[in-house]
C-alpha cells in the first residue's frame, strides 16, 4: 500500500481515540450540561470551571483521590519489597520447594484475580479489614506477574557481586537491596508502573471492600457519580473522569518508555 | 473458594453444607443463563474484531517510520486512562441525544437507540474495541519487527505478491501472537464488569448483565455468598476451558 494511505489510517484512527476525551474535556467546561453544545466553543468566556469547583468542594472527590493515592502508592511499594524479595530467593537459594512455589506463582499468573474476589472478600471481612484502605491494599500488594519478572531479571544478574559482598560480612537482605536491586533497576522500574496504573485502576476490589463514602477510591467515586439518581450531572461527572485518570497519564507521560515495556512483558506473560 | 461454593452462606453466621444444590440451581437460574450467554457473546463479538483489526492497524502502522512512536503512545492511551473514566465518558457518548447521535442525524441517519436491548451489546463491545484495538496492535507490530525484511523483499524479488507474502511469511510467524492477543481479549471480554457496571448496570432486564456482573450482584447485593462462589466456579471452568481451546484451534490450524 502507499505510505498516505497507511498514514490516512493512522491519523485517523488516533483521531477516533482522542475524541471521546476531547468531548469529555468540552462538556466539563460548560456550566449546564445541554444537549446540543457545538464542539469547538465559540468563545472563550463560554467556558467555566463550575463543574470542577463542585467537584472539589462540594463532593468527596479530593479524599477519594487522597485514598487512592495511599491505595496505589501503598500496595506499589509492598509489591516492589515483596516481588523483590521474593524474587530474589526464588532466583538464587535452592530452597526445598522453591519449584513448587515458582509453579504456583506461573499458575497464578492464568487466573484473574476477579474470580478470588469472594474468597478475598470473606477472608478480609473475617479479620475486620473491610472498610479499611489496608484491606485494599493487603490483596493487591504481592503480584504473580511483579513475582516472575523480578525472578527472571535477578536470574541474570551475576551472582559473584553479592557474595562478595557476603564475605565481606554483608547480610543478605544488605546485599539485595544495596547490590543487587541496583542492578535490576529497569525491572524495578517496569514493576513500580505497571503496579501503580493496575493498582489505580482497580475497581471490583475496592467496591466489595470499601462502602463507607469517606473511604472510597476514586474509581469507586466515579461510578458512585454516574449513578446518581434521576438528574446525572453530566459536567461533573466528566470532570470526575478526567481527573481521575490525570495520575495514571501522568505516570505515562513521564515513564513512557517503561510502561510500554512492562504492557508487552505482562501480556506475553500472561 | 470451591468449598464455599458448597455451602449457603448468607455472610451473617456460619455457612452451612449444601452439597450440590448451588450447582443445581444455577443451570435452572435464567438470569445465570442469561448472563452466561452474554458474556459469551461479548467474547464472540470482541474476539475476531478486536484481533482482525489491530492486526491490520499493525500492518499499516508497519510502513510508517516518521512519528510511529507518536501513534503508539496515542493508540495506547485509552488503557492509560482507568477504565471507569473511559466507561462514564462512553456513557454520555450513548445519551439519546449524545455526540454519536448528532453526528449520525448530521450524516443523515435516524438516531439510535444505543442502551436499548436489542442493541446494547454490540454497543459495550464497541467500547472494548475501541479501547482495545491500539494496545493489542503492539503486541502485534512488535512480532512484525521481528520478521526480517530479507525474507519479504527475497519474496517480492520472486514475484510473490501482498497476500502471498502476507498468507506464506507473515501470517505463519505471527501465529504465536495471533494466539497470545485472542486468549487475552478472550479473557478480557470474560473480565468485562467495570463497563456494564457504569454504562448500564446489567440493564435494561438483565440484558447487557455479564458473569462477574452477575456474582457481584448475587455476593453483595442478595448476600448469597456460597451461590455466588458456585457461579464463580463454573465461570472459571468455562474461561479455562476457552483457553484451551482457542490453543488446540491455533496448534492444529
Amino acid at each position: 500500500m502507499k505510505k498516505g494511505t497507511l498514514y490516512l489510517i493512522a491519523i485517523l484512527w488516533a483521531v477516533i481515540v482522542i475524541l471521546p476525551f476531547l468531548w469529555a474535556l468540552r462538556i466539563s467546561l460548560i456550566p449546564t450540561y445541554t444537549t446540543f453544545v457545538s464542539f469547538f466553543p465559540k468563545s472563550l468566556s463560554e467556558l467555566s470551571l463550575v463543574n470542577y469547583e463542585y467537584l472539589l468542594f462540594k463532593t468527596k472527590f479530593p479524599r477519594w483521590m487522597i485514598n487512592s493515592v495511599l491505595v496505589s502508592g501503598g500496595a506499589t511499594f509492598l509489591n516492589v519489597l515483596a516481588c523483590s524479595m521474593l524474587g530474589y530467593v526464588l532466583a538464587r537459594k535452592r530452597l526445598p520447594g522453591s519449584n513448587v512455589i515458582f509453579t504456583l506463582v506461573l499458575a497464578l499468573l492464568m487466573v484473574p484475580y476477579h474470580i478470588l474476589v469472594i474468597a478475598l472478600y470473606l477472608g478480609l471481612s473475617k479479620v475486620k479489614l473491610t472498610n479499611t484502605l489496608f484491606g485494599v491494599i493487603l490483596p493487591l500488594s504481592a503480584n504473580p506477574f511483579g513475582v516472575f519478572l523480578m525472578r527472571q531479571y535477578i536470574t541474570m544478574i551475576p551472582r559473584e557481586y553479592e557474595e562478595a559482598a557476603l564475605v565481606d560480612g554483608c547480610s543478605r537482605i544488605g546485599a539485595l537491596f544495596k547490590i543487587v536491586l541496583p542492578q535490576a533497576l529497569p525491572a524495578v522500574g517496569i514493576l513500580t508502573v505497571t503496579m501503580f496504573m493496575e493498582t489505580w485502576n482497580n475497581f471490583i476490589l475496592p467496591l466489595v471492600m470499601l462502602t463507607k463514602d469517606s473511604m472510597k477510591t476514586v474509581t469507586v467515586g466515579i461510578a458512585d457519580l454516574a449513578f446518581q439518581t434521576l438528574n446525572t450531572n453530566w459536567g461533573v461527572l466528566m470532570a470526575g473522569s478526567l481527573l481521575g485518570a490525570v495520575p495514571t497519564v501522568l505516570v505515562f507521560v513521564l515513564f513512557n518508555r517503561y510502561f510500554l515495556r512492562g504492557l508487552t512483558l505482562h501480556g506475553g506473560l500472561k | 473458594m470451591f468449598t464455599i461454593s458448597f455451602t449457603r452462606w448468607p455472610i451473617i453466621g456460619s455457612p452451612t453444607f449444601v452439597g450440590l444444590k448451588n450447582y443445581y440451581r444455577l443451570l435452572h437460574d435464567e438470569i445465570f443463563l442469561k448472563a452466561l450467554k452474554n458474556t459469551l457473546w461479548y467474547a464472540l463479538i470482541t474476539v475476531p474484531s478486536i484481533t482482525s483489526f489491530s492486526f491490520a492497524l499493525a500492518l499499516s502502522l508497519r510502513g510508517i517510520t516518521w512519528g510511529r512512536e507518536f501513534f503508539k503512545a496515542i493508540y495506547v492511551f485509552p488503557m492509560v486512562v482507568t477504565l471507569v473514566s473511559t466507561a462514564a465518558i462512553w456513557k454520555g457518548m450513548y445519551l439519546p441525544f449524545g455526540p454519536l447521535n448528532q453526528l449520525l442525524v448530521n450524516l443523515g441517519f435516524s438516531p439510535v437507540e444505543f442502551l436499548s436491548v436489542g442493541l446494547v451489546i454490540p454497543s459495550l463491545c464497541l467500547v472494548l474495541i475501541w479501547r482495545d484495538i491500539g494496545y493489542y496492535s503492539l503486541f502485534f507490530l512488535a512480532g512484525l519487527e521481528e520478521i526480517p525484511s530479507e525474507i519479504l523483499e527475497a519474496a517480492t524479488v520472486d514475484g510473490a505478491g501482498a497476500f502471498q507474502r502476507f498468507r506464506y511469511i507473515i501470517w505463519p510467524m505471527m501465529k504465536p501472537v495471533t494466539l497470545l492477543v485472542c486468549i487475552l481479549v478472550t479473557i478480557g471480554s470474560f473480565m468485562i464488569f467495570t463497563l456494564v457496571y457504569v454504562i448500564t448496570g446489567g440493564g435494561p432486564a438483565y440484558s447487557s448483565e455479564a458473569l462477574l456482573n452477575y456474582i457481584y450482584d448475587v455476593g453483595w447485593r442478595e448476600f448469597r455468598m456460597g451461590y455466588a462462589a458456585a457461579s464463580a466456579v463454573i465461570y472459571f471452568f468455562i474461561l479455562f476451558g476457552l483457553n484451551m481451546f482457542e490453543r488446540l484451534v491455533f496448534e492444529r490450524g
